[in-house]
């Protein structure tokens, strides 16, 4: 005898609490991302042209 | 021979002889086409030993579990009286206790780079979508009669695509299918360059795969990389308390290569360490497939569900990056994400193949490799759902 809820409840709402979490980890990923300072970008030194 | 001395020839039975022949093939497979080679040389050497009789190396229960190998003093009484066998006690503390498959994640998080999906976050979104296989194959193969609800949580995390948490849930939720939904997860993830293309083919256009992307991601600061696994665990731990040892070890073994003065500790954990515990898994894995557990209609049906799992999973991660591409100026090519079903880095090498042939410019793999790594993250969240949920 299949338990038609219990399915519902583990594949609807174990597929709806792992998108959730994804969500808020990609929250909290991209508000980390904005807060913590990026590394500045390397720019070639010139030489100081010989007077 | 006089009643004193019993060779194993009179004691072998068909099944014996078809599980020497599957033991060949993964053998074959490991040494001679390097098909996750690691993995599936142990665990057809492990098949070998428990299927040949009397040699004693794996005790079962009638009902075919392992035997019972009792408190650490029965122990060498135990062994002694060939009550149990060696790979009883490799089983017990090694599987059993779940000990082998979270430090092996440990080393698989030590050798993880997470630099493209800090890069990207939105490859999370990929990551929780490619996880639909899971549920699909779930309702599939408990609706089919012949798994019960936690056995079928089990064969469904196969279409997870990842290790350590397909053993972890299973040797908790259905110890008896371990052999079978071990051996099938880590073959399907070395035929992935098999199985994902034609999915993805017929589920994108040409133009679509032909999108390009710009070779670089933005640079990712050091503190980023730190903050990251201690982030990702203190969320995921309080989002879904039952991934703890999961995303724990995971993220602990990420955090002592990316901390800077742990270099020491990362490569142990990334070197011989995990070697170790893979071929103890292999062969313990391999000695839980006797003839009497593995040549059943069961194995059959998880070999053709794992199929549909990958064939979802990749539809889910496909899907999700052409939806997300609706709100975006710069698109992304949706192959990317395919490869949030995880099985790093094959998926990842297989939409930088594919996106190479439609457009010989593009260059995917560190797009891809974001998404990859999420669905690593992604699915240790998924077992520990189910197994807050079944167990």
């Amino acid at each position: 005898m299949i338990d038609w809820s219990l399915v519902a409840k583990i594949a609807g709402g174990g597929f709806g609490v792992t998108i959730l979490a994804l969500v808020i980890l990609y929250v909290v990923a991209w508000i980390v991302g904005l807060i913590v300072p990026k590394p500045k970008a390397e720019t070639k030194e010139t030489p100081e042209k010989e007077k | 021979m006089f009643g004193l001395y019993e060779t194993a020839f009179g004691a072998l039975t068909w099944g014996n002889i078809i599980m020497f022949l599957i033991a060949g093939l993964l053998i074959y497979l490991g040494i001679a086409k390097k098909m996750e080679p690691i993995l599936l040389v142990p665990i057809g050497f492990g098949i070998l030993m428990v299927n040949l009789p009397i040699g004693g190396m794996m005790i079962y229960s009638p009902e075919g579990f392992p035997a019972e190998v009792g408190s650490l003093s029965e122990l060498i009484h135990a062994i002694g009286n060939g009550e149990i066998g060696l790979l009883n006690v490799l089983y017990t503390y090694g599987i059993e206790s779940e000990v082998i498959p979270l430090l092996i994640f440990l080393g698989v998080g030590a050798m993880t780079d997470f630099r493209p999906t800090i890069a990207r976050p939105v490859s999370f979104l990929f990551g929780a979508t490619a996880q639909l296989g899971v549920f699909v194959v779930f309702i599939i193969a408990y609706t089919s009669g012949l798994f019960s609800i936690n056995e079928a949580a089990c064969v469904g995390i196969i279409g997870g695509s990842d290790g350590p948490p397909t053993v972890y849930l299973t040797a908790a939720l259905a110890p008896k299918l371990l052999g079978p939904i071990t051996l099938v997860a880590y073959s399907y993830m070395a035929l992935v360059p098999i199985l994902q293309p034609p999915i993805i083919k017929a589920l994108t256009t040409k133009k679509e795969r032909a999108i390009f992307m710009k070779p670089q991601l933005r640079q990712v600061s050091k503190l980023e990389e730190i903050i990251f696994p201690i982030m990702i665990f203190v969320v995921a731990a309080l989002l879904v308390p039952k991934s703890v040892p999961l995303i724990g070890m995971f993220m602990f073994g990420n955090l002592l290569r990316v901390s800077g003065v742990t270099d020491r500790l990362a490569q142990a954990a990334g070197g011989v360490f995990i070697d170790v515990l893979t071929f103890l898994l292999g062969l313990t894995v391999g000695a839980l497939m006797p003839a009497s557990v593995f040549l059943t209609g069961q194995t059959l049906a998880i070999v053709g569900l794992a199929v549909v799992a990958f064939a979802f999973g990749t539809a889910g991660g496909l899907w999700t990056a052409k939806l997300v591409n609706l709100f975006l100026k710069e698109k992304i090519n949706p192959m990317i994400g395919a490869a949030g079903v995880s099985a790093i880095p094959m998926s990842a090498r297989v939409v930088q193949k594919m996106g190479q042939q439609a457009n010989p410019k593009n260059f995917l793999l560190m797009h891809a490799m974001g998404p990859n790594m999420a669905g690593a993250i992604a699915t240790s969240v998924v077992a520990g759902i189910l197994l807050g949920m079944l167990l």
